[in-house]
C-alpha cells in the first residue's frame, strides 16, 4: 500500500493527460472495497487515506475522509450492482470517481485551500473520471488475477 | 465476461459498518483540526523523513520517464521553435548590451545618490538552496510540490521558490528535511505583479486548469499581447522583479472598472525537477498559512 503510495505521490501524479489525473489509490479502493467488502475494506479505505495524507504533505484528513466514503459507498452498492460487465463497471468506476473528487472539494473548501469551481469540475474532474473509469477494467483484471495469486499461495 | 474475472469469488458482498465509518470520518476531521493547529506537524515531519529518500528514488527513476515524453512531444514543435528562438536570441543580445550600459550608469548614479534599495538585495549566487522536485499534489485541486529541502538546509515558510525561467511559488510549510511548495498556479495563490515597461500593477492568481490570469489592472492601462509580467515586492512576501510569465490575452471591458489578462507562466510546471529557494530574501510572513 505505501508503495503505490510513493508512486502515485512522485511519479504518477506529475503526469498528466491534460489536466486528467490517474489515480493508483482509487482504483485500489474500489476494487479492494468490492473484494472485500464490509469493515475490511473500509478498514483498509482509511489506512490508504491517513498514509497518503501523511506523505503527500498535503490538508490533513482529505484522503482519510473521502477514501473511506467512497470505500463505503463502494462496499454497500456491490451487493445490488453486477461488476461482471466491463461495461457497467467503466460507468460505475467513473461515477464513483466523480463523487470521490466532490467530496474532496467540499473538504478543500471548508479547509480554506482550494474555492469550490464550476471549472474545476469540467476541467480536472470529468477527464479524471473518464481516465480512471477506463483504466478500471483492465485494473481490475490485474488485481484479480493478483488476488487469486496471492489466495492460491496461501491455499 | 465472468464474475470471477474481474472479481474472485472469495471475500463476497458482506455490509459495512455504519458506526465504523463515522468513527473513520470524525478521525478524518479531527486530523484536519490537528493540523490546522501545527500538532500533527512532527508526525508528518517524522513521516516524510522516512518516505523522502524512497520518494527522492523514484522522481529520478520518472525523471527518464518525464524526459522520454518531453522528446516525443518536443519533435512536433522543434523547427518552429528553433527560428522564433533565432530570433529572440538576437533580440536579447542587443538587449543586453543596453541594460549593461543601462547597469553602470545606474551604479553610478546609485553612488552618486547614497541610494539604498527599499527591499533587501538578494544574491543567486550565494544565497539558494538547489531542490529536487520529489512529490505532487495527488488531488488535483490544489497545486503544490514537495521538494527535498527543509530546516536542516535553512529553508523556511514564505521563502520564494525559482528557477532559471522565473517563480515557481512559495515555501508554504518547511519540515526538517522537506519542504511544501504552492506553486503560483494555484487557486488560492496571489502574488502582487506589474507589467514590464508600464505602470500596470495588479494581482496574479492561479486558475483550476493550472494557468494565470492577472486582475485588478486599471482599465487605462495599456498593454499589449508579449509583455513579460514580473512581481512587484508589495507586502514584502516576495522579492521584486521575479518574471512571472507573458500576457498572452487580454480581456477589457469598457463598463468595468478593471481589465483582466492571461498569462503564460515563464516556468514550465509539467516539467519540473530541480528548483531554486531563494534564502536571501526574508519575506514578511503573515498570519497562518491555509495549507
Amino acid at each position: 500500500m505505501l508503495g503505490i503510495i510513493i508512486v502515485q505521490e512522485s511519479l504518477i501524479s506529475g503526469l498528466r493527460l491534460a489536466l486528467a489525473r490517474l489515480d493508483l489509490v482509487f482504483l485500489l479502493v474500489f476494487f479492494w472495497s468490492i473484494i472485500k467488502g464490509g469493515n475490511a475494506g473500509l478498514s483498509w479505505a482509511f489506512v490508504a487515506g491517513l498514509l497518503l495524507d501523511l506523505v503527500s504533505g498535503g490538508p490533513m484528513g482529505l484522503f482519510t475522509i473521502s477514501l473511506p466514503l467512497i470505500a463505503f459507498l463502494v462496499a454497500l452498492t456491490s451487493e445490488h450492482i453486477s461488476y461482471t460487465n466491463p461495461f457497467a463497471l467503466f460507468l460505475i468506476a467513473g461515477l464513483f470517481f466523480i463523487l470521490y473528487d466532490l467530496i474532496q472539494l467540499t473538504i478543500l473548501n471548508f479547509l480554506g485551500c482550494s474555492p469550490f469551481r464550476a471549472e474545476s469540475i469540467l476541467l480536472i474532474t470529468l477527464p479524471s473520471a473518464l481516465l480512471n473509469a477506463v483504466a478500471m477494467v483492465p485494473a481490475c483484471l490485474i488485481l484479480a488475477r493478483l488476488y487469486r495469486g496471492g489466495m492460491s499461495e496461501r491455499a | 465476461m465472468s464474475t470471477t474475472k474481474f472479481f474472485p469469488e472469495s471475500g463476497g458482498a458482506k455490509k459495512p459498518s455504519w458506526r465504523l465509518l463515522l468513527l473513520f470520518l470524525f478521525s478524518g476531521f479531527l486530523l484536519a483540526i490537528l493540523h490546522k493547529t501545527g500538532l500533527l506537524n512532527p508526525l508528518q515531519d517524522a513521516v516524510l523523513s522516512i518516505t523522502s529518500p524512497i520518494q527522492y528514488g523514484v522522481s529520478l527513476a520518472s525523471s527518464s520517464l518525464h524526459r522520454a515524453i518531453a522528446i516525443l512531444e518536443d519533435i512536433w514543435h522543434l523547427r518552429e521553435e528553433n527560428e522564433r528562438l533565432k530570433k529572440e536570441l538576437e533580440r536579447l543580445i542587443v538587449e543586453n548590451i543596453q541594460l549593461r550600459e543601462l547597469e553602470v550608469e545606474n551604479k553610478a548614479l546609485r553612488e552618486l545618490l547614497n541610494f539604498t534599495q527599499e527591499n533587501p538585495a538578494f544574491d543567486y549566487a550565494t544565497a539558494r538552496v538547489v531542490a529536487r522536485v520529489i512529490g505532487f499534489d495527488p488531488s488535483g485541486f490544489t497545486r503544490y510540490v514537495i521538494i527535498n529541502v527543509g530546516q536542516k538546509n535553512g529553508v523556511l515558510p514564505g521563502m520564494a521558490v525559482v528557477t532559471e525561467r522565473g517563480l515557481v511559488g512559495r515555501v508554504v510549510s518547511a519540515y526538517s528535511s522537506t519542504s511544501k511548495v504552492l506553486l503560483i498556479t494555484d487557486p488560492s495563490s496571489s502574488i502582487g505583479a506589474y507589467i514590464e515597461g508600464g505602470q500596470a500593477t495588479g494581482m496574479v492568481e492561479g486558475t483550476p486548469e493550472g494557468s494565470l490570469v492577472m486582475r485588478y489592472i486599471p482599465i487605462d492601462a495599456n498593454i499589449s499581447v508579449g509583455e513579460v509580467v514580473l512581481t512587484s515586492g508589495l507586502g514584502g512576501t516576495l522579492p521584486k522583479g521575479l518574471v512571472i510569465g507573458q500576457v498572452i490575452e487580454i480581456e477589457k471591458k469598457d463598463y468595468a472598472l478593471f481589465q483582466e489578462v492571461r498569462i503564460k507562466p515563464s516556468v514550465d510546471f509539467d516539467r519540473l525537477e530541480l528548483v531554486l529557494v531563494l534564502k536571501g530574501f526574508k519575506p514578511i510572513v503573515s498570519g497562518e498559512e491555509s495549507h
